[in-house]
């Protein structure tokens, strides 16, 4: 178990700086899109109140109060997320080959540390998680920051401040990876856990049995996105028999036995099939 | 210490032929110590499991004697040392008898040969020695 | 004792082990000997399960590779195994982390025997020093046993001597090792045991010392009995 931290911890390093830099290009693509929109209405306001003398109320009446929450929804909110999310799923595939990758192959090293090779999975996934949570905790923490940048440029009078609850609700992306019920939390992230895990698997079909591999790991990725919908095809034949969230919780249920079946494999191919 | 191992007999053979001849022109002395196992196969680039095989055969013939866990030394027994020379001085005569009968030269011819060649190596020293 | 009993491994088509059979014993240094080819470095690997093989035993001590047994076995590969950015302290600190039996203290006097520094980046050393690097981490395991992949191919004559120094010194002494080379004559004096490999099989096994004594052989001699006679 001491093992298993250590190996989280290597995996997590190794990542460690792209995904600093990630994180510095949420915050300053966030931010360049907070100021940007911050001048112009701050000009749009010297222009209509200033100069031309409208009201201040009839401004608001007009534009609405201005909001982080406007924003939220806009190209440079979303990019990074979009950015990030791409990153994270490519380095899903890279984890394992940076392994086998390049002169220096450092899966010999993995696959002799005297740890069960299950581990290396494990801690491979467990990275993965850390770097999808931390993003996501990295992006509320930053929210209320952007919104002082806010503060600094536009006048109270004008301004409409969310709390971070607020500001949660009105971010398209936030809203679905961090859902206000439990339950669609763990549903949410039980199939993206099962994806990953699924995904793994297929990576090591492929090391396994390298060219032949490729097309097995196709058709078994395949297979488990057939099984995953077999409920809306079920759904079909017996022509609209079950409940929208019945059918949700037959996916989920299907999700959950296809990693434990994925995990069985990858543990078998680890331990019997691999090749350096 | 610089042995030339023919690649074709028992290291550990040469490696006490090696020893006895140091023995026997008192290259090493009686009750000198000698290098451990472990010196000897590092210093000569051998296997220490031959080096410990040598010593072993040394033991058994009396070459050499350990005390305890102290290092193994050349035997105190002066006569198992001119046992040693003798023995190495027969070695040698056979070898040289037997080439030499196998090639009919009479005897006079022989000890006349044997001396000029011994003559000769006695003044290349003295003028190596100038 | 390693003790390799039938193994047999297929890639595709080709056979790449046929029914390869021997033992290599602890306190010995064994010697694969064959040619590019002749699958010595698919034993290696089969041994410490980076490849898979279909047929046959692999046995250490009598029991079968599993993670505890990676604390007494290590393997030095002939490709450099650390991070191209780690400096060497960092692949020390690497070991260190995950191996109870890694001797950090032996580490690093092997280092000075080499005369390497432990700032050296990975990715900056000669062939040379990769080679000795390589070793280093095997050597400075407190393994029971240690398996080489030609460990003086590709390398500068000096440094095939301080490696050729090891296999007689007291970093390996009371281990088993075995080696794997196509070149003989740097070590023909400090192995132990020859075991000559062709086409994925065993061609013959034998203790050096033995053939010399008893048939006044060298190994050369026995491996041009073996490959062309």
């Amino acid at each position: 178990m001491k093992l298993f931290g250590k190996l989280v911890n290597f995996e997590f390093r190794r990542f460690l700086p792209i995904y600093i830099m990630l994180l510095a290009a949420v915050f300053l693509l966030q931010a360049a899109g907070v100021l940007y929109y911050a001048f112009m209405v701050k000009s749009e306001i010297t222009e209509s109140v200033m100069k031309l003398g409208i009201p201040k109320e009839q401004f608001l009446q007009d534009n609405g109060y201005v909001s982080i929450g406007n924003i939220l929804s806009s190209f440079l909110f979303t990019l990074p997320i979009v950015i990030a999310a791409v990153t994270i799923f490519i380095y899903v595939l890279f984890i394992w080959y940076r392994d086998w990758l390049g002169k220096n192959t450092f899966i010999y090293r993995l696959l002799m540390l005297p740890v069960k090779r299950i581990q290396l999975f494990f801690s491979k996934l467990a990275a993965i998680l850390i770097f999808v949570f931390g993003l996501i905790a990295y992006q509320v923490a930053v929210l209320p920051a952007l919104q002082v940048i806010l503060k600094l440029i536009i006048p109270v009078d004008y301004r409409l401040d969310l709390t971070i609850q607020g500001m949660i609700r009105s971010f398209y992306y936030l809203k679905f990876l961090l859902p206000e019920k439990f339950i669609d939390f763990v549903i949410n992230y039980g199939f993206g856990t099962a994806f990953v895990i699924i995904l793994f698997t297929m990576i090591l079909i492929e090391r396994s049995y390298r060219f032949k591999g490729v097309f097995m790991a196709v058709f078994y990725g395949i297979g488990a996105l057939i099984l995953v919908f077999s409920p809306y095809i079920l759904q079909i034949i017996v022509k609209g028999y079950f409940y929208e969230t019945e059918l949700l919780w037959m996916q989920f249920a299907i999700a959950i036995i296809l990693s434990a079946v994925s995990v069985f494999f990858s543990n078998h191919l680890l331990n019997r099939k691999i090749r350096v | 210490m610089d042995i030339r191992f023919d690649k074709r007999e028992a290291v550990y053979i040469q490696v006490i032929r090696y020893f006895k001849e140091q023995i026997a022109i008192g290259e090493l002395k009686s009750g000198q110590e000698i290098p451990s196992r472990r010196e000897l196969a590092q210093r000569l680039k051998i296997n220490p499991n031959t080096v410990q095989r040598a010593y072993k055969e040394m033991e058994e013939e009396g070459l050499i004697y350990t005390d305890g866990n102290k290092p193994s030394m050349i035997t105190k027994e002066t006569g198992r040392i001119k046992e040693i020379r003798e023995s190495l001085i027969d070695e040698a005569i056979d070898q040289f008898v037997d080439r030499i009968t196998s090639l009919q030269i009479p005897k006079e011819q022989v000890f006349d040969l044997v001396q000029s060649k011994l003559n000769e190596l006695g003044r290349e020293d003295e003028e190596k020695h100038d | 004792m390693i003790k390799l009993t039938n193994i047999e491994k297929r890639y595709g088509r080709k056979k790449i082990l046929n029914g390869v059979t021997f033992e290599a014993d602890k306190g010995q240094i064994t010697c694969l000997i064959g040619i590019n080819g002749a699958g010595k470095t698919t034993i290696l690997q089969s041994i410490m399960g980076l490849t898979p093989y279909q047929k046959g035993e692999i046995t250490i001590d009598g029991e079968k590779l599993s993670p505890k047994m990676l604390e007494k076995i290590t393997y030095i590969p002939d490709t450099m195994t650390l991070l191209p950015k780690m400096r060497i302290k960092d692949a020390f600190q690497f070991m260190d982390d995950f191996y109870q039996n890694w001797n950090g203290e032996r580490a690093k006097e092997i280092l000075e025997f080499f005369k390497l520094k432990e700032d050296e980046r990975i990715s900056q050393l000669s062939k040379g020093n990769t080679a000795k690097v390589n070793l280093l981490m095997g050597l400075a395991m407190e393994a029971d046993y240690i398996l080489m992949d030609e460990p003086f191919s590709g390398i500068d004559i000096f440094s095939r001597e301080q490696i050729a120094d090891v296999f007689s010194s007291h970093l390996v002494e009371d281990r088993g090792v075995i080696i794997t080379t196509h070149e003989i004559s740097d070590i023909e004096h400090l192995i132990d045991k020859a075991v000559l490999l062709a086409d994925g099989a065993v061609k013959k096994e034998f203790m050096t010392e033995q053939v010399r004594e008893e048939e006044g052989k060298s190994v050369i001699d026995v491996m041009r009995e073996v490959y062309q006679g």
